[in-house]
């Protein structure tokens, strides 16, 4: 956001204020663990208002106002005014009668939108890993074949095209004495959801840990 | 059916009790750490030793994609990244498309930045908050300065900035370092950059819950360095000698994680005795 | 012959317009994907020629499972809360909306409320027209209300908060969470489960999905989701590039099959011709 000059004893002055918020916020929003009540819902509706305007304000600084002020005035880009007028007509949508006006914007932002998924950079990730996929069933190395890293790839193998079957939908590949391998197929899925679920819970702690370390060392400074 | 066996007793506990163990066994680590070993791995070691390869003034863009609610994780992970950059001497442009992200650079960075010496608008600039990083990135292609709209965070004109001299495309950064919480993230600047053949070299600097993924892309060479959660920070601040918040909060992250594994095995457990115990009174009643 | 020499050989081939773009499209996925573009296009003349026969659907508990929800919130009466995920257009969001047109004809049709929370303004738009055509198509207009499609923040965890709030106040029968989501998704599942809601979560981000499968009574995993609307309609259209769809996914199964072997032998060529340009 494009600065406001606040003096700098203003800024230091606030700054209990900012902590002792802070910290009533924070136990504000713990307070749902114990229960719904009016202490978390001040919380809450403060929090979701003040990150609507904060974004509002963000968006006006920092795309309307420059790109207005510099763009068209300053540079001349004229033809930038075309789109700021057909991201107005979005406004029509609370009018039941001229509600249609504001679907061609909708419509030039869901065209560009899935246009931009379907472009050749979506594909090189995608082949990438295809190609990173293909590996050696039988790994040769100086003193021989490694056993253990040919089990591994041949592991890797089976258990991405085991997943990449699950999700054949039309094609009914796991009927009758098959059907068995597309419970395979889910418990591969599992394991790597395992995985996974141990990699999240560590953000989860982490946000523990940073309120914590808020808490302990920005109010109660005890380290 | 007898309900009074343990594990109905362990069923019964109130969730809350469950938080309140939580909270204690990740609070007293921090108030007195207790020393857990950190192990320093290859991938963290590697990605230091790729930024170190590159000259000095070589033109990194530093993706703050940072806010709030992931700052315990990536507030480290940005600062330790921004002291090893200033100690290569590298130019430093921060972007980002969180609401927050610049903001919070701004707050964290800049005394790191002038502790050690940074000059504002000559070793590193804040290009602040854009909304829509498809098309401003994709801008970012032709003209940076245009997609910015010749202005940094505070308006002031990015193309008198010494930092920006030679740098008018995405082609001219020499490699990008990427905080990635989720989208916008590394998927954002793979798609925008990398995949169009901009930028060669990004660094991911995932969340935990975002490392698998970015583990993905690392071993299929889409990345090329990994630095990833508080793990990842405690280890570069440690590399890099500047031991701060991650190393700190390492011991209350592993004991946090014994405690969520306890709760799994035994609840667990738990729960399959109780199948069992239910699926054998059933039995009885019914025989 | 190896990349290199491959590379020089078919560089005159990529002059101007096709590399003005990128320096790294590959001739083998601008030919694979223009096979598949023609094969969704003929599985889309398949379809609409309604004497041509068409695969069946294999069956999806947690697709099924939308009508019991709703069912169950007729019974109760109390309203079903749909979100539908993070992103803004995007194919998950996509996704999220052809369910959300079914599950709005459902809710007009059996009179229940539904509630949507959304992130995105330009999302709440679409799925606001959605809905109201939905409603019309149910011969219900006026029982739709604009007022209970809600944008709450664009701020990620303001979102989360205002969609608890939500799911607890409103005291959901149904919570259904589809689209994509990220870390605020167990906090969404966890306050449905509090509020005793039944839960159906469909999202493709894979460090989620865990979390969901969890917390929720049914959860789709990764491309169910794109399945829905073909699923729940029986729409010839959508079940004819569906069929398309898994005859482009046997194509890639046999291409890292062949690779495989090919690397096994010592032979990359398979895997270079992908990154050709």
């Amino acid at each position: 956001m494009q600065g406001v000059n606040v003096p700098a004893g203003i800024t230091a002055s606030l700054q209990p204020f900012g902590i002792y918020l802070g910290v009533i916020v924070t136990f504000g929003v713990w307070s749902m663990l114990y229960r719904e009540n009016p202490f978390y819902r001040i919380c809450e509706f403060a929090y979701v208002g003040s990150a609507s305007a904060h974004g509002l304000v963000t968006t006006f600084a920092n795309t309307i106002k420059p790109g207005v002020l510099t763009n068209i005035i300053q540079n001349g880009n004229y033809w930038e005014i075309i789109p700021i007028c057909l991201g107005c007509l979005i406004y029509f949508q609370p009018f039941r009668t001229k509600m249609w006006i504001a679907r061609y914007p909708m419509a030039y932002w869901v065209g560009y939108n899935a246009g931009y998924a379907l472009t050749m950079r979506t594909a090189m990730p995608l082949l990438t890993q295809i190609r990173q996929t293909m590996l050696p069933v039988i790994v040769r190395t100086a003193n021989g074949i490694s056993l253990v890293d040919s089990i591994n790839n041949i592991l890797f193998s089976l258990f991405v095209l085991f997943t990449m079957s699950y999700f054949l939908f039309s094609m009914n590949v796991y009927t009758g004495r098959y059907s068995f391998l597309l419970r395979v197929a889910r418990v591969i899925m599992m394991v790597a959801f395992g995985a996974g679920f141990g990699t999240g819970v560590g953000t989860r702690i982490s946000l523990l840990i940073g309120r914590l370390d808020f808490l302990f060392s920005e109010w109660l400074t005890l380290y | 059916m007898n309900n009074s066996t343990i594990w109905h007793r362990l069923a019964a506990i109130d969730s809350r009790i469950l938080y309140l163990a939580l909270l204690v066994m990740v609070a007293v680590p921090l108030l007195r750490p207790i020393g857990l070993p950190l192990v320093i791995l290859d991938e963290v070691r590697d990605t230091l030793a790729l930024i170190a390869s590159f000259p000095e003034g070589s033109v990194v863009w530093l993706a703050s994609e940072v806010a709030a609610t992931n700052a315990a994780e990536l507030r480290p992970m940005i600062t330790a990244f921004a002291r090893y950059l200033v100690m290569q001497n590298h130019r430093i442009i921060i972007g980002g498309f969180w609401t927050d992200g610049c903001n919070l650079a701004r707050i964290w960075l800049d005394p790191i930045f002038e502790e050690m010496g940074a000059v504002y608008g000559v070793n590193y600039v804040n290009l602040g908050y854009r909304p829509s990083s498809t098309s401003v990135l994709d801008e970012c292609r032709k003209d940076i300065i245009n997609a910015y709209s010749d202005r940094d965070i505070a308006g002031r004109k990015l193309s008198e900035m010494p930092v920006m001299a030679g740098v008018t495309k995405a082609s001219d950064i020499d490699y990008l370092v990427c905080m990635s919480p989720g989208t916008p993230g590394t998927s954002t600047y793979i798609s925008a950059w990398r995949a169009t053949g901009e930028v060669d070299v990004i660094i991911d600097c995932p969340t935990s819950g975002m490392y698998t993924t970015a583990g993905n892309n690392y071993q299929a060479g889409i990345t090329k360095g990994l630095v990833g959660g508080l793990n990842g920070s405690a280890q570069v601040e440690q590399l890099i000698g500047y031991p701060g918040k991650a190393i700190r909060g390492m011991d209350a992250q592993g004991t946090g994680h014994f405690a969520i594994l306890l709760y799994l095995i035994i609840g667990n457990i738990g729960y399959y005795q109780i199948r069992r115990m239910d699926r054998e009174a059933k039995e009885h009643a019914g025989g | 012959m190896n990349l290199a020499s491959m590379r020089a050989a078919v560089a005159p081939l990529f002059t101007s317009w096709l590399k003005s773009d990128s320096n790294q499209i590959s001739l083998a996925s601008f030919l694979l994907f223009g096979f598949f573009a023609a094969l969704v296009i003929y599985y889309y003349r398949v379809a609409t020629q309604s004497s041509r026969p068409l695969p069946k659907l294999r069956r999806i508990a947690g697709l099924d499972a939308i009508d019991e929800s709703i069912g169950r919130a007729t019974e109760m009466g109390r309203p079903v809360v749909f979100n539908p995920g993070m992103s803004s257009f995007s194919a998950p969001t996509y996704g999220a909306l052809a369910v959300l047109s079914y599950v709005a004809k459902q809710t007009a049709r059996y009179d229940v409320r539904l509630i949507g929370c959304f992130r995105y303004p330009e999302v709440l738009a679409v799925a606001q027209s959605t809905i109201q055509a939905c409603y019309v198509e149910e011969g219900k207009p006026d029982a739709f209300r604009t007022d209970d499609m809600r944008y709450l923040s664009g701020d990620q965890f303001g979102f989360a908060s205002g969609c608890v709030g939500i799911v607890q106040r409103e005291r959901a029968a149904a919570h259904h969470m589809f689209g994509s989501l990220a870390a605020e998704a167990l906090l969404l599942a966890e306050a449905g489960a509090a509020a005793g809601a039944i839960q159906i979560a469909g999202q493709t981000n894979n460090l989620q999905t865990p979390f969901l499968v969890a917390a929720c009574d049914y959860c789709l995993m990764v491309e169910e989701l794109y399945v829905a609307s073909a699923y729940l309609t029986q729409d010839r259209l959508r079940t004819g590039m569906l069929a398309a769809q898994d005859i482009i996914k046997v194509i890639l199964i046999a291409l890292i099959l062949s690779g495989t072997l090919f690397v096994t032998f010592g032979s990359t060529l398979i895997g270079d011709l992908l990154i050709l340009y």
